[in-house]
């Protein structure tokens, strides 16, 4: 099998290629196709909408949007691009993830393009020796959730210090309620509770000693954060540990628990695809202390390149143009209630969530990434497989929270180089 | 003009295995001959992207160096254990029901139909099918076992590291089923039934006709199934990522060879770390283990097949 797996990896044809060449000079246009790939498969309406305003603007484009499942979205694409069938724009992770393709200039530097509604810091996570690849499409911002309906029959008010949530929790227990719902057979949702925590409890100066090799995940702070992972263990649903980050989005929504660690994309994806009419409430994690500084752990999820080997480069840049206007930007957030790259978007107050995301995400960002997205992602095994499984590991009692911490840092410390002794 | 043809007519048979043989070296020799050479290189799949030439050291970090060593190590004991369970659940209880179809007189084709329908079904809604009805919130399984009061045997089937990995290969199994049930039955029918009607004569109980008498009929046919079953569990890899994802959760209780190789090939969770050329080895070093046995399962198969 795995010897077939690679056989596709040589070969395989993955999508309809464009029919007809680009024709920008003539009129009327040729009509051209556009295969645009993601790992958001809840963009298609977006991309609907993006074809009518090409459209619009007098370009005879369609756009033959594919939304692949998110953990098999890199492998279809690297297969693709190797058979030299790849789509003519897609989605790259930022970081390490723009930065191979545009090593290996299978993507075109989009300097032409305007990028005044981006943060420098933004088209940093997608730039290579100072050329941009990527327009970034979305920050990720991750939070606590909660329902207020339960909050406020319960008379709980938002924590202020870590104890406070556990009290909170605690409370809840008591009356019979699942404080959090807890997705742990997914071992990406556990590493978006660390985090989370890690973003309040560890801060920019740790991240920063980190990447430079000065602290590692060894390190007692990081040991700290990862025990009160394994102390929220006691506040989740039954057989946890069996539940995937769905079923746990939809036993938040339905009332079945009281709160949920999950990213800004669920508030429209699930919960209110679930419950519309959901009161939703936010908190990031707390710190020790009341007063203490929070912060927010925001990212670049991704940004649309265009292929270099794309036939209809000219509509290809088009519509990578466009994914960096303000207009795309605004229906990107109207759609799916998350933060766009482009800055020059307005937030309804129909959005509060979204409303508040944005709000902490300019106001207390953890600048320095240390997990998803940040160097330890760059090679194998990457920081999110291993802590995601040495998580599992200790939700299941099988490792305590010190060797977690402990195996992570063996396996960043195979390959990282500033990890490298 | 005689001596022309037959000068033709020597090589002529070139033109017509010309087509299979073109696919089969574009399709098969081709990419592995490529994935051999790849795993002398670091190269992280993206075409284009530098290869450098690493020599051998790709097979030491599989082979010795932990972290890739313990990984490797870890999925191939867990390809061992997926063969164990293959073939006690699926060439064990696939001959047992086979014998059984072979003893009842009425029935025996509803009962092959409903063995044979999952083979139908494909891998992938296989697998998500039992996801549900295996989900701890609402799955079927644990929804059924409590109400006939065994809740104790509800379970987090597939969130537990003890469990998961036998979940999986039960579910496999129950897709796959129906093959060895078919090969044993057709196997235990080719049985002569006067030799068999002979012995029963002689006062030869069931037990001892099967043991005795069908057993060793059958016996190519269930080497045949065996080394099947060794290739199938070092093949293993479409039923787990389908049901625990790449990275072979819990805590890499489902990871086999083929999971391995996904994560390292194309990159795990986070995506954006890639090693064609890691993974390259580490298919090799895969096929290296399975061709070998699976030649000497051949070998077998024809050392103990019996005219009948």
């Amino acid at each position: 099998m795995t010897l077939s797996v690679l056989l596709t990896a040589c070969g395989t044809k993955e999508t309809n290629q464009p029919t007809q060449p680009a024709a920008p000079t003539a009129k009327p246009k040729d009509p051209v196709t556009l295969n645009v790939w993601s790992w958001r498969p809840q963009d298609k309406d977006l991309w609907t909408k993006a074809e009518e305003k090409l459209k619009a603007q007098g370009e005879n484009i369609t756009i033959e949007f594919r939304g692949i499942k998110s953990t098999d979205y890199d492998s279809v694409l690297q297969t693709s691009m190797a058979g030299g069938e790849g789509p003519d724009v897609f989605t790259t992770r930022a970081g390490s993830g723009t930065k191979k393709y545009a090593e290996a200039n299978q993507i075109d530097p989009l300097d032409s393009l305007k990028f005044d509604g981006f943060d420098k810091g933004l088209l940093d996570q997608v730039a290579f020796n100072g050329k941009t690849y990527a327009v970034p499409f979305a920050v990720q911002t991750l939070t606590f959730f909660y329902n207020q309906d339960i909050f406020t029959k319960n008379s709980i008010t938002e924590p202020k210090s870590w104890d406070e949530l556990i009290k909170t929790m605690e409370a809840l227990k008591a009356k019979g309620i699942t404080p959090l719902a807890m997705g742990a057979k997914d071992a990406y949702a556990l590493c978006l509770i660390v985090d989370a925590i890690g973003a309040t409890d560890l801060g920019d100066q740790w991240a920063t000693d980190a990447i430079a090799g000065k602290t590692n995940f060894a390190d007692p702070k990081f040991v700290d954060v990862l025990k009160k992972v394994d102390q929220l263990k006691k506040y989740a649903q039954k057989d946890f540990v069996a539940t995937a980050q769905k079923d746990a989005r939809t036993a938040f929504a339905t009332g079945q628990t009281a709160m949920i660690l999950d990213g800004i994309w669920a508030v429209e994806t699930y919960y209110l695809k679930t419950d519309p009419n959901m009161k939703l409430g936010s908190f990031l994690a707390p710190a020790n202390k009341a007063g203490d500084p929070v912060r927010q752990y925001a990212y670049v999820d991704g940004g649309y390149a265009v292929n270099s080997k794309s036939k209809v480069k000219d509509a290809a840049m088009k519509a990578a143009a466009y994914t960096a206007s303000a207009e795309f930007a605004q229906a990107y957030a109207d759609l799916n209630s998350e933060i766009p790259g482009n800055k020059n978007v307005k937030f309804p107050d129909s959005k509060p969530m979204l409303k508040k995301a944005v709000d902490e995400k300019n106001r207390v960002p953890l600048r320095v990434n240390f997990r998803i997205r940040s160097p330890f992602d760059s090679g194998a095994p990457d920081i999110s497989t291993s802590l995601g499984a040495n998580l599992q590991g200790m939700l299941a009692g099988k490792i305590t929270p010190q060797q977690a911490a402990e195996a992570v840092q063996k396996d960043l410390a195979s390959w990282y180089p500033a990890f490298k002794k | 003009m005689k001596r022309f043809v037959t000068g033709l007519g020597r090589y002529s048979y070139w033109l017509f295995i010309a087509p299979a043989l073109l696919l089969y070296l574009s399709f098969k020799v081709y990419p592995f001959l490529n994935s051999i050479l790849l795993g002398f290189y670091q190269w992280s799949g993206v075409p284009g992207a530098p290869k450098i030439w690493v020599g051998l050291a790709n097979y030491n970090r599989i082979l010795v160096q932990p972290p890739f060593a313990t990984m490797f190590w870890r999925a191939f004991g867990h390809n061992l254990i997926v063969f164990g369970l293959l073939l006690l659940w699926s060439t064990g209880f696939g001959l047992l029901l086979a014998w059984m179809l072979t003893q009842i007189k009425r029935g025996g084709g509803f009962y092959k139909i409903v063995i044979f329908m999952p083979h139908t079904i494909s891998i992938a809604v296989t697998g998500f099918l039992w996801n549900l009805l295996l989900n701890p919130q609402f799955g079927a399984i644990n929804f059924a076992l409590r109400k006939i009061g065994l809740d104790f045997l509800a379970l987090p089937w597939l969130g537990d590291s003890k469990l998961a990995l036998p979940t999986v290969v039960a579910v496999q199994v129950w897709h796959g089923l129906g093959f060895p049930v078919l090969v044993g039955l057709a196997a235990m029918i080719s049985v002569p039934k006067d030799v068999l009607e002979a012995a029963a004569v002689d006062g030869a109980n069931r037990l001892q006709l099967f043991w005795k008498m069908t057993f060793p009929i059958i016996l190519p046919n269930v080497i045949n199934l065996i080394a099947l079953n060794f290739m199938g569990a070092f093949g293993l890899f479409e039923i787990v990522f389908v049901m625990q994802g790449a990275e072979a959760g819990p805590f890499y209780s489902t990871d086999l060879l083929g999971t391995l190789f996904y994560r390292t090939a194309f990159g795990g969770m986070g995506a954006t770390a890639s090693g064609m050329g890691l993974g390259a080895a580490l298919a090799v070093v895969s096929f290296l283990i399975v061709i070998p046995l699976s030649l000497a399962a051949t070998r077998l198969q024809r050392k103990y097949s019996v005219e009948v």
